[in-house]
């Protein structure tokens, strides 16, 4: 009897860890800025690649630079408002797999939107590209337009200011390595002007983090941190 | 007899686990329905009988030989997505209208509060607006919060009219389907 509940307890936990695996959120490499005044923009350029393989449905990754907006930083669900812009590879919402750029966005009413473009593609692995959000007037109101590449990718009105930016890569497969997803490098438009982040080289501390010294300005998490 | 109890035991241990590995592929491997049209035979086919016989196809883009979907394809492939997840369900609600992308985006704008004014308007393109209701996961968001983001309630999908690619995924509060569809002004 004992050598049934024994079997039976190994077989329920097999099926409970496949049910984890098959559930798992996303995970973060990401490094973030917060600003000790408003941001005008961020930059970001880095080496695209494909891997970590994003495998089979629905798992993806997206390499991506994240500015707030409407001055929030995500400290609950209702200051959850930000533009996006970057690199999605993996399976979609339609159960598509696809390479392509995108941008999203999120508002402080709750409405989220994630849009491909083919005005730019991704070419081949291991190419560079560069990708800008930055407060422009849109129409007349406070708004952002996102490039890549230096070619506009969207343009929407959405309040500033923006005092928080994020970049790296979120990905939802659990344990992945996630080797060289840190930028080639990041700049900051303050006072007008574009300050280069480079006080301080970017750590690559391998196989899974990054983390850029500055000790003032930004910081870095590992992956293995999970949610920050 | 102990001995075939055991060997009994561990047989159904395996099959158990196999059922479970099934399972648990088919959670991340979610079949696409593939439709392929009935093939023809052009051998005995009379060409006056066939005209005779033709109707205006419902949908004439389709005829057109490109990917074009009907409302019901397009519906289909819609609620067949299900924003990932197997914790998501359908209420039953689903809709799909085809408009130029540029009135998608008005619509939207006037949602958001933005002022229009023919921001990203491109008229030159239709798309497939489909909107389903339910209980849907939201892990598939970017959310660089790292908060937990409650299941939503409607899913809206915007797909090249031509091609049936996905352009565009949208979610938000509770009204915003029926005010996205309102006539507008």
């Amino acid at each position: 009897m004992k050598r049934v509940f024994a079997l039976c307890f190994i077989v329920l936990s097999i099926i409970l860890l496949q049910a984890s695996i098959s559930l798992a959120a996303h995970r973060h490499a990401a490094t973030y800025i917060n600003a000790s005044s408003s941001f005008g923009g961020v930059y970001a350029e880095w080496k695209q690649l494909w891997y970590p393989e994003p495998g089979s449905s629905p798992h993806h990754n997206n390499h991506t630079l994240w500015l707030w907006t409407n001055g929030t930083t995500g400290a609950s669900l209702s200051s959850n408002a930000f533009m996006e812009i970057g690199y999605w590879h993996g399976w979609n919402y339609n159960l598509e797999d696809v390479n392509a750029f995108y941008w999203a966005r999120q508002t402080t009413t709750g409405y989220y939107e994630t849009n491909y473009t083919t005005a730019v593609l991704p070419g081949v692995n291991g190419t560079n590209h560069s990708f800008t959000i930055q407060l422009e007037n849109v129409n007349g109101y406070e708004g952002y337009r996102g490039y890549i590449d230096g070619v506009q990718i969207f343009q929407k009105q959405q309040g500033w200011p923006s005092v928080k930016a994020q970049c790296g890569l979120e990905t939802t497969l659990p344990d992945a390595p996630l080797p060289n997803v840190y930028p080639k490098w990041l700049q900051y438009k303050t006072n007008n002007s574009w300050v280069y982040w480079n006080y301080g080289a970017i750590k690559k501390d391998a196989p899974y983090n990054y983390l850029y010294q500055n000790g003032h300005y930004y910081e870095g998490r590992d992956f293995n941190d999970n949610y920050y | 007899m102990r001995r075939i109890k055991t060997i009994s035991l561990g047989i159904l241990v395996v099959a158990l686990i196999g059922v479970a590995s099934i399972g648990g592929y088919n959670l991340q491997h979610p079949k696409k329905a593939i439709s392929s049209p009935p093939a023809a035979g052009p051998e005995n086919l009379n060409p006056a009988e066939v005209v005779a016989n033709s109707k205006l196809p419902e949908n004439i883009k389709k005829a057109t030989g490109g990917p074009f979907k009907s409302k019901e394809e397009i519906l289909a492939k819609a609620k067949d997505a299900k924003a990932f997840g197997p914790g998501s369900k359908l209420s039953g609600r689903a809709e799909a209208v085809l408009m130029k992308q540029g009135e998608t985006n008005q619509r939207f704008t006037k949602l958001t509060g933005e002022v229009a004014e023919r921001l990203d308007v491109d008229d030159s393109k239709e798309v497939w607006v489909a909107i389903v209701g339910g209980e849907f996961e939201s892990t598939w968001r970017s959310n660089p919060s790292g908060l937990d983001i409650p299941p939503t309630k409607w899913i809206m999908y915007v797909y090249d009219a031509t091609t049936a690619e996905v352009l565009s995924v949208k979610t938000g509060p509770g009204s915003w389907p029926d005010k996205f569809l309102e006539p507008l002004q």
